[in-house]
């Protein structure tokens, strides 16, 4: 188990006896970070959410390679306009204190969330599901909710309107069951070991905010049977310079997140235990479309088109990135993004053009000095990129670019409250696979996510057709026709799609690349 | 002496007071807060969020509200972590950090103390160089490179110790933490020592007592008595330093301390856990002045409670 | 800055004997200290190395050489002949052309370029873009233009201590870094002295409540949590490092307070301020001939242990990454990166490092040679 140090030979041999006789296998996983609540109505962030997928499974779940399979509902159908599923749960569902999983948790759950007294920070996500945003806005009472129990094991839930992504959104953290007696019970202290009762494969076994959460097999999982390993250690490991470390010192068997600098450096210590995938995430520059000069479109391609996004995606992200030409990132199932057309031209051509454009406009070399601030929030790969990229403006059209790092509060708030400003780093990852959670960046009614403040009212209108589209094929070239109305007026510029970076040991079989970026330990089992 | 920690136990209410209130109204006024991320919110749930910490109240409200809580010993929640009140995360995470700065106090002392004795006998031998230039090299690395190279070599290159984590928080797992942090101060009492251990062994008393003939560790020990004053009255800015430094070893070595709460605290503005951690901090070093001051008096009797 | 105290006590003690100025005498003792007037050369060096550096640099600090990003220390010129042909075959790649011959002679290069199709002449753009060459030009064309043979000059260039992680020369970045890093220093350092200094002297020679009253609240600041306060601090003035280091500097003079307001006391008791006074010598005159000698001891001591102190503090906010705005730099964000990079591109640390500990170690020797010669019971 532990590596045996000289001057701990003998306690580590007496130990090593001990855990001969257990022989369990415990997978030491670095976790990027600590989460901030184990409470899945009020988690928000990725290191949460492997933690939480461990411990309790939603009526849909993810499998290994990030497709959505049945999870505590074996089977559901939909009614024909779209606005209702019934789901089936299983009946050897149960919760790790031997509890049967009951249609009524999943009630309690969903009414937990919207209940603003709860002040879940992703309730909106589930707006969707019918009166929810009304309760959400103290309008109506949590009872009034359309999710109802029609018996212990039928659950029914009903829409505000047709949602073709729904099931994609029940896999988010925040549609995980909640053990209704047990968060009464301890109140908001249900999160403690202990108390957590949870219905996943593992259960809560130690948190120590800091140093590592520890959760041990649920023996009351229903599918216990093919669940490997026995305990599952997450580490919060922050500083990911020394996690690399850690990871070659074999005390980590996976780790989440190392520094992209190191990735050449890695690949050749390690090989194929450095896993880099293309995941669901966008890194784009918003551009503010109110202010002149960003408000004329010719400004705006011909900046998105003079960024020479190979050399950002080869050099600066060391291949950990892809080139991004669209706002939706591709790997969603069934949806082909929308490309902006200068993505079929070469560099220099976009750079012709791009010079072409601006002169257009009256800016660059003969017309108006074009002086562009960008703004990014502190983060050694994010100085890098606008390091790069102002050098690129600079050498194409002269532009005077100065740059302006805020640690990333300040940056979000400043973007949130409509501060002003030129160009600002941001990115987005996707909550669930489905095109509409990021084409909802540039609805004009977006009052917080549209950080350019891009408006354009045949967008809008597209965007809201799909909503109501159920037909999948049909929805998917809405969208995309959106999209490219979005690409065309360039009203933010996509610039990188990440990759999720993984280090994955020799020892660690199961582990699949997958866009989702999920990898439950479920379907993990470790060779000692 | 017993009235005189009670009046200086006492004067330092008004001083917790005064810092309480500015640091309250610092975190304030800094852009953004606990509630802005990457992925935003929307305005209905920021709405909801607010009322949920009491947010929306006006700041003289909170003011008031935070300071009658923080008498009655009551941190508050975190908005951050929320599964924690500021109070439980401290408590937690305090033993780690005091753990970690008492060791590497007391090997910067005695370590210190010990390397600037050895150089002063040596005056301007080679010995003497050496050690001082040691010192000094320890002063200016910063520690951020000094704990990745021992990680390098003592973690991964010859394999004799855990890189990071507290583990269960033996010896191997606090050593390496315990020297990067403790390296500059000792290096400062270090050169500290040296020169008033020179200066003291030049001094009358002791040039008397040399000429009695007295055994050279008797000499040492009374000469050691008055040049450790100033090691002593270092110990506060030591105490603070190490404090700094706990924020950066913490974070290299994935150690669940405070010092993380620190950074983390105000860079989330997480405004309850960076005044949680002001105030302990603040009430740590008062009690510290103080007992580096009645150690002070121990030591030297020319000073008297006044 | 506690050991300087004490020796400067004693250095306070003693008026300057008639007929030696006191800073003579000092000046003597420093240059007779050969580590410190090491130090003073080494930091004099260093100073010249950073202020008049960039200006000789042949590139400017925030160039990025996309061509030679992160590229090892060499005292060879860049590009290696080695690696021409290849980055040649991978421009040539991007233009979606074949390369039928290369060759390079002296500092010229010659490239045959074939295609299918008539080649557009403006494809040398993509030689041209490189960092390795200049100057393309079409020197025969055949084929009907599906050959081009283009000559040029091979772009040659020297980084002596290698580039960065975004293609930067390292040696510019480390000048560049070294004048922020020793500006800060210096700049925080004369904030702190304004105010130690004028803050110690009212409290000195006011003395009684006033002076009671204001070490009281000089005692209520050193239980701030002063890491706390620097980072506040950056996140209000994070637009504007100097200004973040005016702030430090603001709140580092509690130490000069006292250290200023102890000699003042001190100094006011003694014999030859009390003698001077009853000849009748004015207050100006008290000041301007035996209180500021004897107070300048302390405070130049003060000020070169404060400098690196500072250096070092700005080298833990660019740690946490709160230093200075890009593309500027300073040494510790230069270390910092560094010391992320440590295994993969440990000259990234190494470098800047020297530079910094050089500093630091003459900062310091300058500093204790400086205490030693304003010990007069060294004579």
């Amino acid at each position: 188990m532990s590596r045996i140090r000289p001057f701990l030979c003998a306690v580590a041999a007496l130990f090593a006896l001990t855990t001969l006789a257990q022989a369990e296998t415990v997978y030491h996983r670095g976790n990027a970070g600590d989460p901030k609540t184990l409470d899945a109505h009020q988690t928000s962030i990725d290191v949460e959410a492997n933690i939480l997928w461990d411990l309790l499974e939603g009526l849909v779940a993810y499998d290994a390679a990030g497709k959505v399979v049945p999870g505590a509902a074996e089977s559901w159908t939909m009614s024909q306009d779209g606005t209702v599923y019934t789901f089936k749960l299983r009946a050897d569902g149960k919760w790790s204190n031997g509890d049967p999983v009951k249609a009524s948790d999943f009630v309690f759950s969903f009414r937990r969330i919207m209940d603003p007294q709860t002040a879940a920070k992703y309730a909106s996500l589930h707006y969707p599901i019918r009166n929810a945003e009304k309760i959400n806005k103290y309008e109506m009472k949590p009872e009034e909710l359309g999710v109802k129990a029609v018996d212990d094991l039928t659950l029914e839930i009903a829409l505000e309107r047709p949602t073709p992504y729904f099931l994609e959104l029940l896999t988010h953290q925040t549609a995980l069951p909640m053990h209704q007696a047990s968060v009464e019970k301890f109140g908001k202290d249900f999160v403690r070991p202990g108390n957590f009762v949870s219905n996943g494969a593992y259960s809560l076994a130690e948190n120590v905010p800091g140093d590592h959460i520890k959760v041990v097999k649920n023996p009351h999982y229903w599918d216990a049977a093919n669940v490997k390993v026995d305990v599952v250690m997450f580490y919060p490991t922050e500083d990911n310079a020394a996690a690399v470390r850690r990871f070659m010192a074999r005390e980590l068997d996976t780790n989440y997140q190392f520094p992209i600098d190191q990735l050449p450096f890695l690949k050749e210590k390690l090989g194929g235990q450095v896993k880099t995938s293309p995941y669901l995430a966008i890194e784009y520059y918003a551009i503010n479309n109110k202010k002149e000069p960003f408000s004329d479109p010719r400004v705006r391609r011909a900046l998105a088109m003079a960024i020479d996004r190979d050399f950002l995606a080869d050099k600066i992200w060391s291949g950990a990135a892809v080139p991004a030409y669209s706002l939706v990132p591709p790997g969603i199932n069934g949806y082909t993004p929308a490309e902006a057309e200068f993505a079929a031209l070469s560099q220099l051509d976009r750079e012709d053009e791009a010079k072409k454009l601006i002169e257009e406009a009256g800016y660059g070399p003969g017309g108006k000095p074009l002086k562009i601030e960008i703004r990014y929030n502190t983060n050694d790969a994010h100085k890098k990129v606008a390091t790069a990229i102002a050098d690129m403006w600079k050498q194409v059209f002269g532009a005077e670019v100065t740059l302006l790092n805020t640690d990333i509060k300040t940056h979000y708030a400043h973007l949130q409250n409509r501060g002003d400003f030129d160009v600002a780093r941001a990115g987005w990852v996707g909550d669930y696979a489905d095109a509409q959670n990021f084409l909802y960046l540039g609805v004009t009614g977006n009052a917080v996510g549209n950080y350019s403040q891009f408006s354009n009212a045949k967008f809008d209108e597209l965007v809201k057709t799909s909503d109501a589209t159920l037909d999948p094929a049909e929805r998917a070239k809405i969208m995309a026709e959106a999209e490219a109305i979005l690409l065309a007026e360039m009203g933010l510029i996509p610039i990188l799609n990440r990759t999720s970076l993984h280090l994955v040991s020799d020892k660690v079989k199961g582990w699949a690349d997958n866009v989702r970026n999920v990898h439950r330990s479920r379907y993990i089992s470790i060779e000692r | 002496m017993l009235t005189y920690t009670l009046r200086r136990l006492l004067s330092a209410a008004p001083t917790l007071f005064v810092i309480v209130t500015v640091a309250f109204f610092l975190v304030r006024f800094a852009p953004g807060g606990p509630f802005d991320l990457e992925q935003p919110l929307a305005p209905q749930v920021l709405d909801n969020l607010r009322r949920a910490y009491s947010l929306d109240q006006p700041l003289h409200v909170q003011y008031l509200d935070y300071l009658g809580k923080l008498v009655r010993g009551d941190f508050g929640p975190s908005y951050v972590a929320i599964d924690f009140t500021v109070g439980e995360m401290l408590r937690r995470a305090l033993p780690y950090s005091v753990t970690l700065g008492l060791s590497a106090l007391a090997l910067a002392i005695f370590g210190g103390v010990a390397a600037g004795v050895f150089a002063a006998l040596r005056q301007n031998s080679a010995a003497d160089y050496s050690v001082m230039t040691v010192a000094t090299v320890g002063v200016t690395v910063p520690n951020f490179v000094v704990a990745p190279v021992l990680q390098l070599v003592f973690g991964l290159m010859l394999g004799l110790l855990p890189i990071g984590g507290w583990g269960d928080g033996g010896l191997a797992h606090r050593l390496m933490p315990t020297v990067a942090l403790a390296l500059p101060q000792m290096a400062v009492i270090a050169r500290l020592t040296r020169s008033s251990m020179i200066e003291a062994l030049r001094a009358d008393h002791i040039r008397t007592l040399r000429a009695s003939g007295l055994p050279g560790h008797v000499i040492i020990r009374h000469a050691l008595k008055g040049a450790l004053l100033p090691v002593i009255s270092y110990l506060g800015p030591a105490a603070a330093a190490l404090v700094t430094g706990s924020v950066v070893i913490e974070k290299i070595f994935a150690i669940p301390g405070i010092g993380a709460y620190f950074v983390e605290g105000a860079l989330n503005r997480d405004y309850t856990l960076v005044m949680g951690t002001v105030v302990t901090l603040a009430g740590f070093v008062v009690v510290f002045n103080l007992l580096v001051d009645l150690a002070y008096a121990a030591l030297d009797p020319r000073v008297r409670y006044d | 800055m506690t050991d300087g105290t004490l020796a400067t006590d004693a250095a306070a003690a003693k008026p300057a004997p008639a007929g030696h100025s006191l800073l003579a005498l000092a000046m003597r003792r420093l240059l007779r200290n050969r580590a410190a007037v090491a130090g003073s050369i080494v930091l004099a060096l260093i100073t010249l190395f950073c202020v008049a550096g960039p200006w000789l640099s042949p590139h400017p600090y925030d160039r990025v050489y996309r061509s030679y990003v992160a590229m090892p220390p060499s005292l060879e010129l860049y590009p290696k002949e080695s690696a021409l042909a290849g980055a040649m075959g991978e421009a040539l790649e991007r233009a979606r052309l074949a390369m039928a011959d290369f060759s390079v002679d002296g500092d010229s290069f010659r490239v045959t370029l074939r295609s299918d199709r008539p080649i557009d002449p403006r494809n040398t753009r993509y030689i041209e873009r490189l960092d390795e060459f200049a100057d393309p030009r079409v020197v025969e064309t055949l084929d009907e233009g599906r050959t081009l043979v283009v000559a040029g000059r091979v772009n040659r260039q020297l980084f002596l201590m290698g580039t960065d992680r975004s293609g930067r020369d390292l040696m510019t970045r480390i000048m560049v870094g070294g004048r922020i890093s020793l500006l800060v220093g210096l700049l925080a350092t004369f904030v702190s002295l304004v105010i130690g200094v004028a803050y110690g002297a009212i409290a000195g020679f006011a003395g009684g409540r006033v002076d009671n009253l204001m070490m009281r609240f000089v005692d209520v600041l050193y239980s701030l949590p002063f890491v706390f306060f620097v980072i506040l601090l950056v996140v209000y003035f994070g637009r504007d490092f100097v200004l973040i280091f005016v702030a430090i500097g603001a709140v580092e003079w509690l130490d000069m307070a006292r250290i200023v307001r102890g000699q003042t006391l001190a100094l006011k008791r003694r014999e030859f301020v009390q003698a001077a006074e009853a000849l009748g010598v004015g207050t100006g005159g008290i000041l301007r001939r035996h209180i500021v000698p004897n107070l300048l001891g302390p405070v130049v001591v003060f000020v070169t242990l404060m400098v690196p102190k500072i250096i070092l503090l700005e080298s833990f906010l660019s740690f946490l990454g709160l230093g200075v705005q890009a593309p500027l730099t300073s040494w510790g964000v230069l270390i910092s990166e560094g010391a992320a990079n440590i295994q993969s591109a440990p000259y990234l640390i190494i470098f800047p490092s020297i530079f910094f500990v050089a500093t630091l170690f003459a900062l310091n020797f300058i500093g204790d040679g400086l205490r030693d010669a304003l010990d007069p019971r060294d004579r």
